[in-house]
């Protein structure tokens, strides 16, 4: 029991500190690219910004969904799942990519729930709207994390890792890589981590100067790209692999926090995608099409092998 | 001397074109006419109330005249009593006509619901004009306020929608409500200089232009060849930086961070060589009649010509970083069409006409300053969707550096100001009206003057038919694209303010 509350108190720091890194960078990225020097929190000596704007959502009174809690409780619970390093996982499982990926599905439906009770306007056509966009999003997702499963055979996130000793997975499956990559960065603009808010965008303006609500939205929606960020690590990246003489946790800290700027700066080049049908043709038209080919061509590769057809 | 004046002031093609059309009027409508004479750069029809009808029906359908474009209507008062001035536009033949006559002082009160009536049949752009409070109120579902957005926030938009789209669109401009009249009249001319650029705070030199051109076409001044380069430098980069901003609020809708914090830094590359030859970045207040106030030396012009190839260099970045971009490409390619058609009959002007598919440039076309001199093209868009819109105004902004490039490069030399006294100058009951291609388009400017007093002016830039024109375009659009199309279609606040 001990072992067990031990090692969630070190999971809840890592994910703290990391928040908090996070937050700094993503600031500090906006006031770069927004070509400002910023008011001095924004600088580089300040790197108490993001507590101070943590106090400042605080001080203000806000009302709060049932839905908007239980998202932010069950972005957690996908850390209990997850390895962050080799021996840091809160419950050791077969399955345990199965199980954070059905964690992630739900916690994309409590956010989509989350969304629909706080729709004022139309409320059928903007939820069908949603739905279709999240929905999007999940598929691509679930089919390159299938097309892992076919190439490692195993649903354990260690075991995955452990097979990419020689090989990371991204030299087979490059497509694979693309695809979560991209989908990543889609639900980073729709999740609004820098600051530019699609799904809920119309709420904004009703909850001007959001309390409470705003820091748990924030952090849930960081959670979320935390995961996303580690199954990236984890299934193409090699996870916590040494490299030489570098230790695994440093290696999975670079990759984690590579990946992160990587997706920070991809965000502010590229614009706002505010346009459903926009979404909708880069969703069906580009992440769809190749995370389906990708499946099918890791499946029949699966299969030749299994088999020895050849 | 007396040739080259006269090929100056009145461009020759031009002044045949409109003493055509003023024989072919006076012999079609002869007994409805009560005056004709040429006002500056339009021809004036003086008519009573009764016979506007018929007047109009006659320059509409007659197939010689084809005055088939509204351009703007506006009510003034002058020597106590009250007119209301009707521009109308003749696109083929290339004259534009004002139609003025007298209301009665209850009628002005009123808004003049029947004149406005029976010019909707003519032409659907009066539309906008008529008393439609109750139908906004009966129809609208929502009412969107653009307050962080420029240009926009000078109306409200009611919308009645069907689902996501777009049914119908109103403008409501009553928000945004100045008084003007009284105001410049006990001014001085050289005040009114510099209180004119308010109308178009985007690009201040083009009020004042069409200002101080106004009265030098009245006093048939010829200006200097070399204030008229200075002039065509200041319109021109004044043009580059309104297409600038134009862009940075393009990138701000659409959220491309680093476009638009580029874009702003041009333009202050920009606003510091205007403020370096002016004094100042917004309001210039450097024209003067036969002239400019200061001149220019060779430090500046070297300044200017070594500026050019960075701000080529920067804006081909922008336009890379926006044309480029798929995501860019996609969100405006295909919304806010305007065909060619609504965009004649609507009377849209500038690049918003240009990128519809149709070359009218007035620097061209009625051969303003001495662009006649300089090798430049007026480019056009295919289609007339927003994409249209931000590529033509890219490509203006080339055009206009080339502009400056051939004006610096052959600056001619000599005065830079004719002076004149106008305290001893006294006009009789005179009235002119002029127009200069603005970067949003054609601004106008319509005065009587007697004695030495400006009894009235009407100022008309050109944003508000673009508004009107906004308000057909919305239809059939999705409610997420509004901010996108009416950001493209350039709207000036200060155009849109009405007394």
């Amino acid at each position: 029991m001990l072992i067990f509350l031990k090692k969630m108190l070190y999971i809840l720091i890592i994910l703290a500190v990391n928040l908090y890194i996070c937050e700094y960078i993503s600031n500090k990225l906006s006031a770069r690219v927004e070509l400002r020097r910023g008011y001095s929190m924004t600088r580089m000596k300040s790197t108490g910004f993001p507590l101070v704007r943590f106090l400042k959502y605080l001080s203000k009174d806000n009302r709060l969904s049932i839905w908007t809690y239980f998202t932010f409780l069950f972005s957690f619970l996908i850390w209990t799942t997850v390895p962050i390093t080799s021996n840091l996982v809160l419950v050791e499982m077969d399955y345990s990519l199965l199980t954070a990926v059905a964690f992630y599905i739900g916690l994309i439906i409590m956010l989509f729930l989350d969304l629909c009770s706080t729709s004022y306007n139309d409320i059928f056509s903007e939820v069908s709207k949603k739905l279709l966009i999240l929905l999007s999003f999940l598929v691509p997702c679930l089919l390159s994390i299938a097309s892992i499963v076919f190439i490692n055979k195993t649903l354990n996130l260690k075991e995955i890792v452990n097979s990419q000793h020689q090989y990371w997975n991204i030299i087979f499956q490059p497509l694979g890589f693309i695809t979560l990559f991209a989908s990543s960065l889609l639900q980073l603009k729709l999740l609004g981590i820098s600051g530019k808010n699609y799904l809920s965008g119309n709420i904004k303006i009703s909850r001007e100067g959001a309390g409470l609500a705003k820091v748990i939205e924030r952090i849930s929606a960081y959670m979320i790209l935390f995961f996303l960020i580690m199954l990236l690590g984890i299934l193409y990246l090699g996870g916590w692999q040494n490299l030489y003489f570098i230790r695994g946790e440093i290696m999975i800290a670079v990759k984690f926090y590579f990946i992160y700027i990587i997706l920070l700066l991809l965000d502010k080049a590229t614009s706002r995608i505010d346009n459903y049908k926009l979404f909708v043709k880069i969703n069906w038209g580009f992440l769809l099409p190749l995370s389906l080919v990708n499946f099918a061509v890791t499946f029949g590769f699966s299969i030749v092998r299994n088999y020895n057809l050849f | 001397m007396i040739e080259d004046i006269y090929n100056k002031v009145y461009s020759l093609p031009e002044a045949i074109l409109v003493g055509e059309a003023e024989k072919k009027i006076e012999s079609v409508l002869k007994d409805r006419i009560k005056k004709i004479y040429k006002a500056g750069q339009d021809l004036l029809i003086e008519i009573s109330k009764e016979d506007l009808h018929q007047v109009v029906k006659e320059l509409k359908e007659n197939p010689e005249l084809q005055v088939n474009r509204f351009q703007s209507i506006a009510s003034y008062r002058s020597k106590n009593k009250d007119f209301i001035l009707i521009s109308l536009t003749s696109f083929i033949y290339n004259f534009s006509f004002l139609i003025k006559l007298q209301i009665s002082d209850k009628e002005s009160r009123g808004g003049c619901p029947e004149i406005i009536e029976m010019m909707a049949g003519f032409y659907k752009a009066f539309d906008f004009y008529r008393d439609r409070s109750e139908l906004i109120s009966e129809k609208s579902d929502m009412e969107i306020f653009y307050r962080d957005q420029d240009g926009l926030d000078c109306f409200d938009l009611n919308i009645s929608a069907d689902g996501d789209t777009v049914r119908e669109a109103f403008a409501d401009i009553d928000i945004s409500r100045v008084i003007n009249s009284g105001y410049y009249r006990d001014l001085e001319i050289y005040n009114l200089i510099a209180y004119i650029s308010r109308f178009d705070w985007k690009a201040g030199i083009f009020p004042e232009i069409c200002l101080c051109s106004a009265f030098e076409q009245l006093l048939q001044l010829k200006v200097p060849e070399r204030a008229v380069y200075i002039r065509m430098v200041l319109c021109e980069l004044y043009r580059i930086s309104n297409h600038i901003y134009f862009i940075s609020n393009i990138c701000t809708s659409l959220g491309c961070d680093v476009a638009y914090n580029l874009s702003l830094l041009e333009r202050e590359r920009v606003l510091r060589s205007i403020e370096f030859i002016t004094g100042a970045r917004i309001i210039p207040n450097f024209i003067r009649i036969g002239g400019v106030k200061k001149d220019l030396n060779e430090e500046v012009l070297l300044n200017i010509k070594r500026g050019l190839p960075v701000l080529y260099r920067n804006i081909k970045k922008i336009e890379s970083m926006i044309i480029d971009n798929f995501l860019v490409k996609e969100r405006l390619k295909g919304i806010g069409i305007i065909s060619k058609d609504a965009a004649l009959s609507y009377g849209i002007t500038g690049p918003n006409l240009r990128a519809s598919g149709i070359r009218y440039d007035l620097r061209k076309d009625r051969d303003l300053a001495s662009y006649k001199d300089l090798l430049f093209t007026s480019p056009i868009g295919r289609k007339g969707d927003c994409l249209d819109r931000v590529m033509v105004r890219f490509k203006e902004i080339y055009q206009s550096l080339r502009i400056i490039n051939q004006a610096v490069k052959r600056f001619p030399k000599g005065l830079y100001i004719k002076k004149i006294n106008l305290s001893h100058i006294e006009f009789q009951f005179e009235s002119v009206s002029y127009g200069v291609e603005c970067p949003h388009g054609l601004f106008k400017i319509y005065m009587e003057l007697e004695k030495s007093n400006i009894n009235s002016i009407i100022v008309k830039g050109p944003s508000i038919n673009s508004l009107i024109l906004g308000e057909e375009v919305l239809k059939g659009n999705k409610i997420e694209d509004i901010n996108i199309i009416l950001t493209s279609l350039d709207i000036s606040s200060g155009e849109i303010m009405t007394d």
